[in-house]
This record gives C-alpha cells, structure tokens and sequence, in this order.
C-alpha cells in the first residue's frame, strides 16, 4: 500500500531520499545473528517462570517474615494454650505471667482489684478442679492465692471509703461463699494446703468483715504499714502486704508494735506465740534469718486477758494495746520473724514475754501465713 | 506460521520459533533503523539490542503476548530515542560539524546524502510521536490500524497526530531551505 498519495508534493520528495536503504553488510547481518541465536541457546537453561525469581535478599526477607510469623503464631497458640493449665503444669507460669501483664496494664486501683478478683475465683476453680481429679494440691496455688489476697487488701487499704467499702463488700461476698463452701464440705483432711487455704480464706473474711465495720481503722493500718515500708525497703519488694490476720477478738490490741528499727528485747511480744504461750520467750530474733524487714507487726494473741504486748516501736514508749491489730492463731507461722533487719537484740532480763500470735503484716514470704515455702 | 502462533511459541522459548522472528523481522528493522539514523553500524546497533530486548522482556516473563511487529518497532523507536537523547548532549566537535561524505562519491550521491541528513535533521525536530507515524506511515507503509496498535493511540488518534506531524515537518523543511 503506498501512502504516498497523501503526502503533499513539497513533503513527497524530502521523505522518499530516505526510502533507499544501501544493502546491508551481509558479514555483518550474519555475524548479529549468530549472536542472537547464541543467546537463544542460553535461554532455555535461564529461562524460568517469573514467579520464581527471586533475589537472595528478598528470599532472605521472606525467610525472616516467615520466622517471624511463626514465632508470633506459636506465642500465641502457647498463650492460649495456657489458659486451660493447672497449677504444676508447665504452662501455668505462663498463666500467671500473662495475669501479671494484664494486672500491670489495668490504670486504676479499682481495675486492678476487680481484675484480682477474677484471677481468685480462677484460683479456686483451679483447686476444684484438681481436687476432683484427686491431685494434690500444690505449695504454687497457695502461694499465688496468697500473693493476691495480700495485694486486694493492700489494694483497698489506699482507696477512698466509698471504694474501699465496695472492693471489700464484693471481696467479702466471694470470700464468705467460698468458706461456706469449703466449710460444708469435709474437705480433704489429708492435703495440707487444702487446709491451710480454708484457713487463709477464714482469716481473710475476719480480715475484711473488719475492714468493713471500721474503714478508718483499716485504712490507718495500711497507711502504718505504708509507712514502715518507705522506711525500711523491703528488699524482696513485695508490694504491700496485707494486715495480719484478725483474731477472734478484734477488740482487744495487745501487740509489740515494733518499729522497723526497734530495737528487740526478749520477751516484746513479737515471738511466736499462739496458741502456745508456754513458748520461751523470744530474744527478738527469729530463727528465720531472712525475717522481713521492719515489719514489726506482730499482735496479740487470742486470749482476751493475756497481758498487752510491750511494745517495741522505735522512740515509742511501750504502750499496752498499740499493735496492729490482734491477730489469730496460727501455729504455722514462723516464730519469730517480723524484726527490723538493724534491729539488735539486747538482753532485758526480766522481761515477760507476752505470748503473740506471730501473725505479722510481713510482706515477704518469710512472713506467709502458710506456712509454706519461705 | 502466523505471527501470533509464532510469538506463542517463542514465548515458551523454542528455538527454531525465536530464530525465524529474527529473519522474519530483522531486515524491515534494519531499513526502518537506518533511515532514521542514517548510519549502517548505528542500524545493526539497534537491531541487536531490539531482539536483546525482545529476550530479555521474555525471560523475565514480560514482553509482547500480541502484536509482536509493532513491539518490536516500539522498541527499535524507543532506542534510538535514547541514542539521540545521548547523543544530542554531547557537544560536537567542530570537524564532525560537517556532513561526511565518502571519499569516492559521486556529486549526486553527495547530494543525496546531504538531502537525507536534512530530512533526519527536520524529523527530529518533531516530538517523538511524531516522528514515529511518519516513519511508519509513509516510509514503513503501515496502516492506520497498525500503526495504533505500534503507539498505543486508537486510530483517530493517529490521524490527527500524523497531521500534526505533516505540518510540522512541513514548517520545519520550508524554515531550512
């Protein structure tokens, strides 16, 4: 087809002196394909589909996405998985580290005590649950129960009355429940941390059923004890420690008060005591070396006319009844622990040991009133 | 064999097929490149690299799945787009100013050649676009039809841009007389 007839006539004779092309160099024209066809030979061997071609740096990023992905994957499914252990499992750390995150994330006082109460009521369907499959329980569910129970009280000893009264009013409900629970069946006479947890939750509703009849009280105790552990830090730094166990006569306040320097002197009151008032009188150091700090908040026993305590507090003329609270018996507490770390024990001859309960408001675990593990 | 059939097998990288679209398409290729660069090795240059091109666009698996004419002159056009591009910003030496002419031409050989190279000159002037209808309307005798499938315009868009270029090139060979 020539298109030259749309040209116009100026335009026609410039175009056609490019129309001749001089004949191409054959050695040259043959030489540029056999160049060609050698590279078609590489080809196939190249050639592969484009999906696949991928850089070493690029299969490298894919790698690491992928490692990545998995490990995300697998930490979650492990966390998952989590949630359905037991106490003495190996996923139950698990569990309770991701309590703990969740506990560290909650903004308020009260979101952390709300979020308490559900890990107790976790705790408990744990002990159920392991009880109905005839486990014995295990010192790791004491333990964790504990932990919590001192941190909801400490938790309601620095909120306003309003709150504290309804964190405790609803502590106080599950407690009771649970008590009446675990006091209308036998139980299981023959798992030792059962009972020690029957007893806890007994002492725990004296404790806020206290707390609610006298929220000033309850809050001055924590306050005390605030006090007591800016001066002398805990150096297992755990949090705030709840009061000591409420004995059956609220009323009566025998105690040592012991400051966290004081100075013990045999016979204050803070040995243990209990139910044994025959115990030799405590030189003020317990046989726990690793006693807490300062706590110092050991009180008085159960009998209503044992003689008030001594009171050691630092500077503190020894004033009958200025413990912290009285407590109850325990014979599983240690002996003798609660004393100040500088405390020096100095002979007082004479001195009367007042049996105490040796419930102190200690907040590291040498003070558990399990009695477990220290 | 058909070009569509032919670049299907090409595109699965059979030999025999990859070597007949070089013979099938190297010599209008060749006349195409030297008509609009006037220089012979410049031409085989181009020729080579549009089917270096061509190979490499199929092992990457890109490269034409149709119409595989009008990519190849796309191609040679875009090169030697380049060439110019690189070579217009370079400054020339005064003695390669002048035209050359063999040493053994005749003086209407020597006429020819320098009416050539007036026309590229003019051609160049023009926007790419229009260079390339131009070539491959009145030079290549392409239709309207292929020419859209080699620029990437619909047909309507070609004929308006081929009467741009007429008049441009026009305008530009009457200001150089």
């Amino acid at each position: 087809m020539n298109h030259n007839q749309d040209l116009p006539p100026d335009l026609k004779d410039a175009l056609n002196s490019l129309r001749a092309v001089p004949e191409r160099n054959r050695h040259t024209a043959a030489l540029r394909r056999q160049n060609y066809l050698a590279s078609i030979k590489k080809l196939p061997a190249q050639a592969r589909p484009r999906s696949f071609n991928i850089s070493p740096r690029l299969a490298w990023l894919a790698a690491a996405m992928a490692l990545v992905l998995v490990m995300l994957t697998g930490t979650t499914i492990t966390a998952v998985a989590a949630q359905g252990s037991l106490p003495g499992s190996l996923l139950y750390p698990v569990k309770t580290s991701l309590e703990d995150s969740q506990l560290a994330l909650a903004q308020n006082s009260a979101a952390q005590f709300s979020l308490l109460e559900t890990f107790t009521i976790r705790r408990f369907t744990e002990m159920d649950t392991l009880l109905s499959a005839n486990t014995k329980l295990p010192p790791v569910l004491a333990d964790r129960l504990e932990t919590q129970f001192q941190r909801m009280t400490a938790l309601a000893g620095t909120m306003e009355t309003p709150g504290m009264t309804l964190a405790l009013t609803s502590l106080q409900e599950m407690l009771q429940e649970r008590e009446r629970l675990m006091t209308a069946s036998e139980g299981h006479p023959d798992d030792p941390i059962y009972a020690q947890i029957r007893q806890r939750v007994r002492e725990m509703n004296q404790l806020v059923s206290a707390g609610l009849a006298d929220p000033g009280q309850y809050r001055q105790q924590f306050e005390n004890q605030n006090r007591n552990s800016s001066a002398t830090p805990n150096p297992n730094g755990t949090p705030g420690v709840g009061p000591g166990p409420v004995g059956p006569n609220p009323s009566i306040t025998p105690g040592d008060g012991q400051g966290p320097n004081a100075t013990p002197t045999p016979g204050n009151g803070q040995e243990p005591v209990g139910p044994n008032p025959s115990i030799t009188p405590g030189d003020g150091q317990g046989p726990n070396a690793t006693s807490t700090p300062g706590n110092g908040q050991g009180s008085g026993g159960p009998n209503p006319s044992i003689t008030p305590g001594d009171g050691q507090g630092t500077n503190a003329t020894p004033t009958p009844g200025d413990g912290q609270g009285p407590g109850g018996p325990n014979p599983s507490i240690t002996p003798g622990d609660g004393q100040g770390t500088n405390a020096t024990p100095t002979e007082k001859p004479g001195a009367t040991p007042t049996p105490g309960d040796g419930h102190g408001f200690g907040s590291t675990p040498t003070a558990h009133p399990w009695g477990g593990k220290p | 064999m058909n070009e569509q059939t032919l670049l299907l097998r090409a595109r699965q990288f059979d030999q025999q097929s990859l070597a007949e679209v070089y013979d099938l398409f190297s010599p209008g290729l060749y006349r195409y490149c030297y008509r609009l660069l006037g220089s012979a090795p410049l031409a085989e240059d181009c020729v080579a690299e549009t089917f270096s091109r061509f190979l490499q666009a199929l092992y990457q698996g890109k490269g034409p799945t149709q119409f595989l004419k009008a990519y190849l002159y796309r191609t040679a056009h875009n090169w030697i787009i380049d060439q110019y591009r690189h070579k217009a910003s370079q400054p020339i030496p005064l003695e390669n100013a002048v035209v050359p002419v063999e040493p053994n031409s005749t003086p209407q050989t020597a006429e020819t050649h320098i009416e050539q190279e007036r026309v590229r000159a003019a051609l160049f002037q023009l926007t790419p676009g229009q260079r390339q209808v131009i070539m491959l309307k009145f030079l290549e005798e392409w239709t309207n039809e292929e020419i859209s499938l080699a620029i990437g315009k619909p047909v309507p868009a070609v004929k308006a841009l081929q009467h741009r270029a007429l008049e441009a090139l026009k305008r530009v060979l009457l200001t150089t007389d």
